[in-house]
């Protein structure tokens, strides 16, 4: 009766944290992304604004006074498999290659990860784990979908919207180049 | 026409503005110094910015004894903080909004809008004055051995300062003494000590004393247990006035009381005031600039002055580390930043106090076993580049300054070049050392390649300098060879908007390296292309771990000051180089906020073209510099950002170990040096204007002078370089370039 009663419980403290959890503003042209970048000791202020994601997406980025924009095709949007972390550059257009995303993975890894709980991408497997705090950011709990990975090192936090799979967070990567959200608007 | 000479009586010292440069970039210090004052107390706003202050609103949490001026990473000092209060002795935060801040050379004062507090601040070579003025006479005063700035959460976060231990003690009513121990900071060096002693003009009549957060009240002192400490005080008496004394020490709490006796004797606060003012006076008058100058270009002469003595520091008698008779001084900060401008100005202020400064160096080799690039808190560290010392050493040798062990000198430059700093290359030495020696270039595996391997080329030709000068054949030929070593990273065959050939990364293996991975990933391979414009830090590499510190390959192929006549051979000739340097202005690849193009406006001259170095330096000037908080444009590093501007103001620019100076159209009708020997030299430029910026022709003592360099001597020997100014570009200085003083 007592165990009976402690996982009616523990429903009801799932359901509550669940209703707790606010969506995130719809993703739309327009939408601004505050991230901190955090680069070997630094910090880096960075902001993403959609500036498309009709066809292709085009964010357009903004750090301390530049700004720049990264292009990732439609292909890549839908199909991706890969994320590159290539470094802005000061008023140009990076076009990423048909399979590179940047601070989001593609809509097939997202429904890959829905489906079998983990996904492919980076040339690295990463397992979902579940029953994980809210993702905190500038005052929204966000739904999101924590991924790790398995054969090295790498935790993203992916939005958990299949028509944008935007990444709010990005810690223990490899390559170095780790940052989290701090708002969406 | 009344008012004309009654300024040229003004006292050059009321021009300066500490506060130009404070805000944005600049990170100057805008507290009271000497001229290379050991001392330098200041509010500090937080434990975050670097000099200390910031501007309102954020508040003032107290005034601390040691800054450093115009620096960049992560702060040093800010020991021994004081700050005065009313009302009960039961909290440590006593920090406070402000008003009425004024800052004036050798005077800072504030109201402390909490408790009504004026505060006032001047200072000795090495104690503190305070002056508070209460609104009543309740005053209370906070002392916080414990305080410092830079301080993180992280333990042993990067640049961080880290706390080790303090120790306070209320030895009389009117009396306390203790210290400071703290390490680390932006050089990462080895713990330093801070002594203080502090005397009051009225007694403390109750007091609480605080270890960690515990606050004990009416214990007067604290051991030293590795946490912080300090003292809240109440002070008796009906007087509203307070004043106290902090002297301060590297040595002992008593050498700090001592300091005081022999510096500040007395309660007078305008005594120490007037003092500090004639000390700086002193100085400014050995460079005299024409009385009808704007008053804009006196403040920024002048500050500009102002800001390049107030590092190093002169802590000759306060070396807790050896004992001799030797010039101690600290805070080198670095000579990366200063060797092109800073020292070479002071040569020119004060022939003795750089000689006095190179002898600091060569000391701290004899006993610390380098040279420092960068030192501060005792500790050498740390090395951006190459060792500059050599620079700084040469630039003594070729201007004769006397007084200096040149043959000890040049075993501390070869040190440098020929021992392996162990592990301990961030520190001093060369990184990069055993590579460069065996290949002839730093390999791109060694962080910072490209910049050690044009820097360490330099600093061959330094050591050639001295070496051939003291007759070490065998040494001369070995650097001399070496100075062109920068060739083997220059890659003649590579294009970038339209000019060729640029310093990129090799491998050891002679590889030049197009792309180049990053991360430490075993499953992705990721790569960036490296261009002339690349920046790789911090995105893809640690800040101290690119290609070349702070800068790119547009920069750093300029800086190449031993063998521009190479150089611009190797960039396709004369018409290719002006285009080059034209890119590099035009497309804005040039960074004025940042030491390593500091010579690149001038480098026209080589090309027969000294106008388009004057007219870029105006176009420099006009941009980037002015008399308000933001008045300067990058990091003023120990003053080298500011006397890149006063050379320039002059129409003169020190190729830093070479006997000479480039000429440019001056900004400035008349300057006058009034040399240590006695002997005055002018530069004097007639019918400049607004209009009239170009040198049509020039005379040095009275005899046609058609070159646009000047040989240090000629500038010793005292005499008058006299200017025609017109207002188009003429051939004046097109025919005879500067000379190579050394050949291979």
């Amino acid at each position: 009766m007592i165990r009976r009663l402690v996982c009616l419980f523990i429903l009801g403290l799932l359901s509550f944290l669940a209703s707790a959890q606010q969506p995130s503003p719809p993703i739309k042209a327009g939408t601004k992304i505050d991230y901190k970048f955090f680069l070997y000791g630094q910090t880096v202020p960075v902001t993403l604004t959609i500036k498309s994601m009709m066809d292709d997406v085009v964010l357009d980025w903004y750090i301390r006074g530049g700004v720049g924009s990264y292009l990732i095709p439609a292909a890549a949007f839908e199909n991706g498999t890969r994320l590159n972390f290539i470094q802005p550059a000061q008023n140009t257009v990076i076009k990423l290659g048909a399979e590179e995303t940047f601070a989001l993975i593609s809509k097939s890894a997202f429904s890959t990860l829905k489906k079998d709980k983990k996904l492919v991408y980076n040339n690295t497997t990463y397992i979902l784990r579940e029953n994980e705090p809210l993702f905190q950011a500038g005052g929204l709990q966000l739904d999101v979908l924590h991924v790790v990975g398995q054969e090295e090192s790498g935790d993203l936090w992916i939005l958990n919207n299949p028509d944008f799979p935007l990444i709010c967070q990005v810690s223990n990567n490899p390559l170095g180049i780790n940052f989290s959200m701090i708002a969406i608007k | 026409m009344l008012s004309a000479p009654a300024r040229a009586q003004e006292k050059h010292h009321s021009f300066v503005d500490p506060m130009i440069g404070s805000e944005g970039l600049g990170r100057v210090f805008i507290g009271p110094s000497c001229p290379f004052g050991m001392v330098k107390p200041s509010p500090d706003c937080g434990t975050a910015p670097n000099s200390g202050w910031l501007p309102d609103p954020v508040p003032v949490t107290g005034f601390s004894q040691l800054h450093v001026s115009g620096t960049g990473g992560g702060p040093k000092y800010g020991n021994i903080q004081v700050m005065p209060f009313t009302g009960t002795l039961d909290s440590l935060d006593q920090s406070s909004p402000r008003e009425n801040e004024t800052v004036k050379l050798g005077y800072y004062s504030v109201l402390l809008k909490k408790s009504k507090v004026k505060t006032e601040i001047t200072t000795a070579e090495k104690v503190a004055f305070y002056k508070f003025s209460y609104p009543s006479a309740n005053k209370a005063l906070k002392i916080d051995a414990g305080f410092f700035l830079g301080e993180q959460p992280v333990p042993d976060a990067r640049e961080a300062q880290q706390f080790v231990g303090s120790e306070i003690e209320l030895v009389s009513p009117t009396e306390i003494r203790g210290y400071s121990r703290i390490r680390a900071g932006w050089n990462n060096g080895r713990a330093y000590t801070v002594y203080f002693y502090a005397i009051l003009d009225q007694p403390v009549t109750s007091f609480a004393s605080w270890k960690g957060t515990k606050l004990y009240s009416g214990i007067p002192q604290q051991f030293d247990s590795n946490e912080k400490t300090g003292l809240l005080l109440s002070v008796g008496g009906t007087e509203k006035l307070l004043n106290m004394k902090v002297g301060i020490s590297f040595l002992s709490s008593l050498k700090a009381k001592e300091n005081i006796q022999k510096e500040v004797p007395h309660w007078n606060f305008e005594q120490v005031l007037t003092s500090l003012q004639n000390k700086w006076e002193k100085l400014f008058n050995r460079i005299e600039i024409n009385g009808s100058a704007s008053k804009t270009q006196q403040q920024l002469f002048y500050t500009g002055l102002y800001h390049t003595m107030l590092m190093p520091v002169d802590r000759t008698g306060e070396n807790p580390l050896w004992t001799n008779d030797k010039p101690y001084y600290d805070d080198f900060y670095t000579l990366w930043d200063t060797y092109r401008t800073s020292n070479p100005l002071i040569t020119l202020i004060s022939p003795l106090k750089e000689a006095e400064i190179v002898n600091a160096l060569i000391d701290i080799y004899k006993h610390d076993g380098y040279l420092p690039d960068g030192r501060s808190g005792n500790a050498n560290g740390r090395t951006q580049g190459g060792s500059h010392a050599e620079v700084v050493i040469a630039d003594a040798y070729v201007k004769d300054l006397k007084g200096i062990d040149y043959e000890l000198a040049l075993q501390a430059m070869l040190k440098d070049a020929l021992v392996p700093p162990g592990g301990n290359e961030e520190q001093e030495g060369r990184g990069g050392l055993t590579e460069y020696n065996r290949l002839g270039y730093v390999p791109f595996s060694v962080v910072r390649s490209g910049n050690r391997t044009v820097d360490y080329a330099y600093n061959d030709y330094n050591i050639a300098t001295v070496a051939k000068g003291l007759n070490h054949k065998k040494t001369f030929d070995r650097f001399i060879r070496q100075s062109g070593n920068w060739r083997n990273l220059w890659r003649d065959d590579y294009s970038h908007e339209g000019s060729k050939g640029f310093i990129l990364p090799k491998d050891e293996k002679g590889k030049w390296l197009d792309t180049i991975p990053y991360g430490n990933s075993e499953r992705q391979h990721p790569t960036y292309i490296y261009t002339p414009l690349t920046h790789e830090t911090p995105w893809y590499a640690c800040h101290w771990c690119g290609f070349f510190y702070e800068g790119t390959s547009w920069e750093y192929s300029f800086s190449i000051p031993h063998e521009v006549p190479a150089l611009i051979q190797k960039s396709g000739g004369n018409a290719a180089f002006r285009k080059r340097l034209d890119t590099f202005f035009d497309k804005k690849f040039y960074n004025v906020a940042n030491e390593p193009s500091f010579l690149t406006p001038t480098l026209y001259h080589w090309i027969g073209r000294p106008d388009l170095s004057s007219k870029r330096i105006r176009q420099i000037i006009a941009a980037s510099y002015n008399t308000s908080r933001n008045g300067l444009p990058g990091n003023d590093d120990s003053g080298a950002m500011s006397s890149w501007l006063a050379f320039h103001m002059i129409g003169l620019y020190p190729n830093a170990g070479q006997p000479y100076y480039l000429i440019n159209s001056p900004l400035l009708k008349q300057t006058i040096f009034h040399q240590e020997n006695g002997k005055d030299f002018k530069v004097i430029a007639h019918g400049l204007s607004e209009k009239n910026t170009y040198i049509r022709s020039a005379k040095l003592n009275g005899k046609s002078f058609d070159q646009a360099w000047i040989s240090h001597q000629d500038i010793v020997n005292g005499g008058e370089l006299v200017f025609e100014m017109d207002a188009k570009p003429s051939a004046w200085g097109t025919k005879i370039l500067q000379p190579l003083s050394l050949k291979p």
